[in-house]
């Protein structure tokens, strides 16, 4: 394959690939997905849009790992502690809302979501310092 | 009990982490002004504490349930000891913050923002009311503790700020044993419910004492574990002088006042702590003298110090209580004063080793006035707090059944404090240079760094003159260790009798010698005296030893693991298989044979490839073969998270191809029949104690009841998923902090493999 269709099909790919790992995070609470799953494959998908690009253009299309690694832990740490201000123990699950298409939005989604961003970035992170060299 | 509206306890650790987080954020800004104003929050928490100060023998206490079902909680207790810590921690704090804004050149926001969650740690420990909440703060502690040492990032900081770690750390843990078998033994983890006549009777006493011992004597530099204070002052010197001498390793004299009431009044507790106390004190005292770096001889000066507290919890009683609290003051405002002028010093002359120092009075009277003041208080001359501190302290040694041979030990220890003081103080500024030492030029500094030392040992001469300032509160925290007693009437001049006049004497006695010993030592050269044991080599001497069963390379050391675990495992397995296995059938279609046979194929295929790649794909290829597999056993989460694994694995593979490093030699016949024979071991065990497992009849009633309660407790319909997120949160936590963990070494590693070149430090040049 050409590499330069690669490159251009590979924005195009990484994003629907990072759409649909949206897709699979919120709807694994009714159906087989969930943040794993859905972290890795967005982990896939954005590792696809660096694979067949130049060293230099490379930086221009990484997110930055790290700062999402720690908005991921925020939220896990803050979906697990959030209910000890009203008194509960920590991890009680919290209903909030109900919107049309996603359902129940609550605590626990708040930290499957968590998972989603940790995975994602932990698997990021190692693979766009591989790339380096290759 | 008092009544609150906003939680009391919740504000002292809160604020100063707000005003840490404000540090943090603000780090860029250059004003010093800025970090200075956030000392606002601990003077308006040390104000709130004096307000709030509850009575003699009562307490402000506050609980949250955590772990209910074990007895674990967030509750807090705050009585006359907390009392007295809380205000040493923070009004020094005050101080403290102050002068790091000022002080730092570079790293300002850090070097506050670190200060004030230090604040909030250590107010954590001295308010904790359960020994779980007690443990978390103590911890908290060190791990702050190690970002402080650490500071400059040099690899100095780092060797001293790991070693304070590992210490404190593995005390800690003796300590939580001790806590939980206290626990065990009473039925409660509440620090205050604890019966002190259940305690003492119960035959697990010594372990609990000597456990709480462990996390006492290693937070507080005690024999023989005083080896990481000295190499502490490593970080720069505000920290130290919040740290190193006001309050960390004042925490483990609070956990042994804390206990003492619980655990005391036993031979075995008071004998080891005054032995302890006093081989602590006469050693360290007796090392530093032989330092020339002021922050090394302030170091051992507080060694030696907080020897002496030790000894005073050690002897018990109302009068040796008031003096460890006069004491605590004393020592507070003077030692951390100096720690400032050591500071300030530096940054004025550029160097804290004395000899080449002088003359420094005439350059900065301000701050040699206050270091004077600190050297007096130290030396315990009146009307300075340092004076009634010795007063009290030797009077209460005197008042006891081994009077002499404490008294002795103190009265040496403090002949050698004198000389230290002296050395510190005396030789920079007041003597002249020593001939031939090049003095350095003298700087100009902030008059800020002069004022505070100054400040704070003011408040030292303030307390000597009047003294019934500190009554109430020497009152409470008596009446908190010794229920119903008071402490002694504080007056600069103490009443005459045998035992104050044999004290005066012994205080005489001390400055003589330490005059006398002054005198021999102010031009002498520096000599290493090795006293304190040493940790490194005993740590370099167990990696030799683990280095013989883990062998360097990962294949040999695989090979081990497996071997290893293979003979572990396969005698319970032999027990069960002769006890029958029973092999459940499952119906098989011609779909699943195939997908066995792929497995099985790409196994063989890894094993015996010649080339990375083919093994790389055979190893994708058996992934996906057991995610089908799964998928037709109706587990689509699993073969889904599998699918994903091995997708990200074999990206993996094909990145690191490239950093191979090319195969120099392959396996001889012997090493690839050592490698068939553990692996084939090992798959058989395993594949054994699969069938042994599947054999066991496990109650359905756990996978009936989470099927159940998704659906109608947790609105969802994928249990695995409800499982993972919700029912067992809390493990899917650990695991994922794991992996973040995990993949920030990795990136730490991949990172620094590839530059061998030295990093610019621009905090290196912070501190200097």
């Amino acid at each position: 394959m050409n590499l330069l269709t690669l490159r251009v099909a590979a924005s195009y790919i990484a994003w629907l690939m990072v759409a649909i790992s949206v897709i699979v995070l919120f709807r694994g609470h009714n159906a087989p997905g969930g943040g794993f799953i859905g972290g890795m494959l967005a982990a896939l998908g954005l590792a696809i849009r660096v694979l067949p690009v130049e060293k230099k253009e490379r930086k221009a299309r990484e997110i930055s790992p790290l700062a999402w690694l720690v908005v991921g832990l925020a939220a896990l740490l803050v979906a697990a502690f959030i209910p000890m201000v009203s008194g509960q123990p920590p991890l009680t699950a919290q209903l909030w809302f109900e919107l049309p298409l996603l359902g129940r939005v609550g605590s626990v989604l708040l930290f499957d979501i968590g998972v989603y961003l940790v995975v994602s970035s932990a698997s990021l992170l190692m693979i766009y310092e591989l790339m380096e060299d290759a | 009990m008092k009544e609150l509206d906003l939680s009391f306890h919740l504000l002292l650790l809160i604020a100063p982490i707000l005003a840490a987080i404000v540090s943090f954020v603000l780090a860029r800004i250059e004003k010093p002004f800025v970090f200075a104003a956030t000392a606002l929050v601990p003077a308006f928490l040390a104000f709130t504490c004096l307000t709030m100060l509850p009575a003699p023998g009562q307490a402000i206490t506050e609980s949250w349930p955590w772990v209910e079902s074990l007895g674990v909680a967030f509750s807090f207790y705050f009585d006359g000891l907390s009392a007295l810590f809380a205000l040493v921690i923070l009004s020094v704090g005050v101080l403290i913050t102050v002068y790091a804004a000022y002080y730092m050149s570079k790293g300002r926001g850090r070097l506050v923002g670190l200060v004030h969650l230090f604040m909030a740690a250590m107010l954590g420990v001295v308010t904790a009311d359960n020994a779980i909440t007690l443990f978390m703060f103590w911890e908290l502690t060190g791990v702050v503790s190690y970002f402080l040492i650490s500071f400059n990032g040099s690899d100095k900081a780092l060797k001293a700020a790991r070693k304070a770690f590992l210490i404190t750390a593995g005390g800690g843990l003796v300590m939580l044993v001790g806590l939980v078998m206290a626990a065990v033994a009473t039925g409660t983890l509440s620090i205050s419910a604890l019966s002190g006549a259940e305690l003492q009777s119960h035959p697990w006493y010594p372990v609990i004492i000597i456990s709480v011992f462990f996390g006492a004597f290693t937070k507080s530099a005690q024999f023989p574990f005083s080896g990481w204070l000295p190499s502490a002052m490593e970080a720069p010197t505000p920290a130290s002088a919040y740290l190193h001498s006001a309050t960390m390793v004042k925490a483990g004299i609070y956990l042994l006042a804390r206990f003492e009431p619980v655990l005391g009044n036993t031979l075995a507790w008071s004998l080891t702590l005054v032995a302890v106390g006093g081989v602590t004190t006469v050693l360290s005292a007796y090392q530093g003298l032989f330092k020339r770096d002021m922050k090394q001889l302030l170091a051992y000066s507080t060694i030696s110090i907080l020897g002496m507290l030790v000894v005073l919890i050690g002897l018990g009683g109302a009068k040796a209580i008031t003096a460890m609290v006069i004491l605590i003051v004393a020592h507070a405002s003077y030692k951390a004063s100096l720690f400032m002028v050591a500071g300030t010093v530096d940054k004025m002359a550029g160097t804290r080793i004395i000899d080449r120092l002088g003359s420094l009075f005439q350059k900065n009277p301000l701050l040699g006035s206050g270091a004077l003041v600190a050297a007096l208080s130290m030396i315990g001359l009146p009307p300075l707090l340092g004076f009634i501190a010795k007063e009290l302290v030797l009077v209460s040694s005197l008042a006891t059944g081994y009077a002499m041979a404490t008294t002795v030990t103190l009265v040496a220890a403090s002949a050698f404090m004198v000389a230290i003081a002296l050395l510190v103080v005396a030789r920079p500024f007041f003597l002249g240079a020593k001939d031939g030492a090049q003095v350095a030029g003298v700087k100009k500094t902030s008059p800020v760094l002069s004022w505070l030392p100054f400040l704070l040992a003011s408040l030292g001469l303030v307390f000597g003159l009047f003294p019934r300032l500190l009554q109430q509160l020497s009152d409470f925290t008596v009446a908190s260790i010794i229920p119903g007693a008071v402490a002694k009437p504080l007056a600069l001049w103490p009443e005459i009798n045998t035992k104050t006049l044999l004290a005066l004497a012994g205080s005489v006695t001390a400055i003589v010698l330490g005059l006398l010993l002054f005198r021999k030592l102010r031009n002498h050269e520096p000599v290493e005296k090795p006293g304190s044991i040493d940790f490194t080599p005993a740590l370099a001497r167990a990696k030799q030893l683990i280095g013989l069963f883990v062998p360097g390379h990962m294949r040999r050391q695989l090979l081990v693991i497996f071997a290893v675990s293979a003979l572990a495992l396969a005698w319970p397995l032999l027990k069960s298989l002769l006890a029958g296995i029973e092999i459940i059938p499952v119906s098989m279609n011609f779909v699943d044979i195939v997908l066995m046979v792929a497995t099985a194929i790409g196994a063989i295929m890894v094993a015996f490839s010649r080339q990375h790649m083919s093994a790389i794909v055979a190893l994708g290829l058996v992934g996906v073969a057991i995610a089908l597999i799964f998928a037709r056993l109706n587990a689509p989460d699993l073969a889904l998270t599998l699918v994903m694994v091995e997708a990200v694995t074999v990206l993996f593979f094909v990145l690191l191809f490239h950093r191979l490093p090319r195969l120099t030699r392959r396996s001889n016949k012997a090493e690839k029949a050592a490698d068939i024979l553990v692996a084939t071991i090992m798959g058989l065990v395993v594949t054994g104690l699969t069938l042994a497992s599947a054999a066991l009849h496990l109650p359905p009633e756990v996978a009936e009841q989470y099927g159940a309660r998704a659906l109608l407790e947790a609105y969802g319909r994928n249990v695995v998923n409800v499982i993972l997120v919700d029912f067992r949160a809390l493990d899917t936590l650990g695991e994922v902090i794991v992996v973040a963990v995990a993949a920030l070494g990795a990136y730490a590693l991949l990172r620094t493999s590839k530059n061998p070149v030295e990093k610019k430090d621009p905090m290196k040049e912070a501190d200097e």
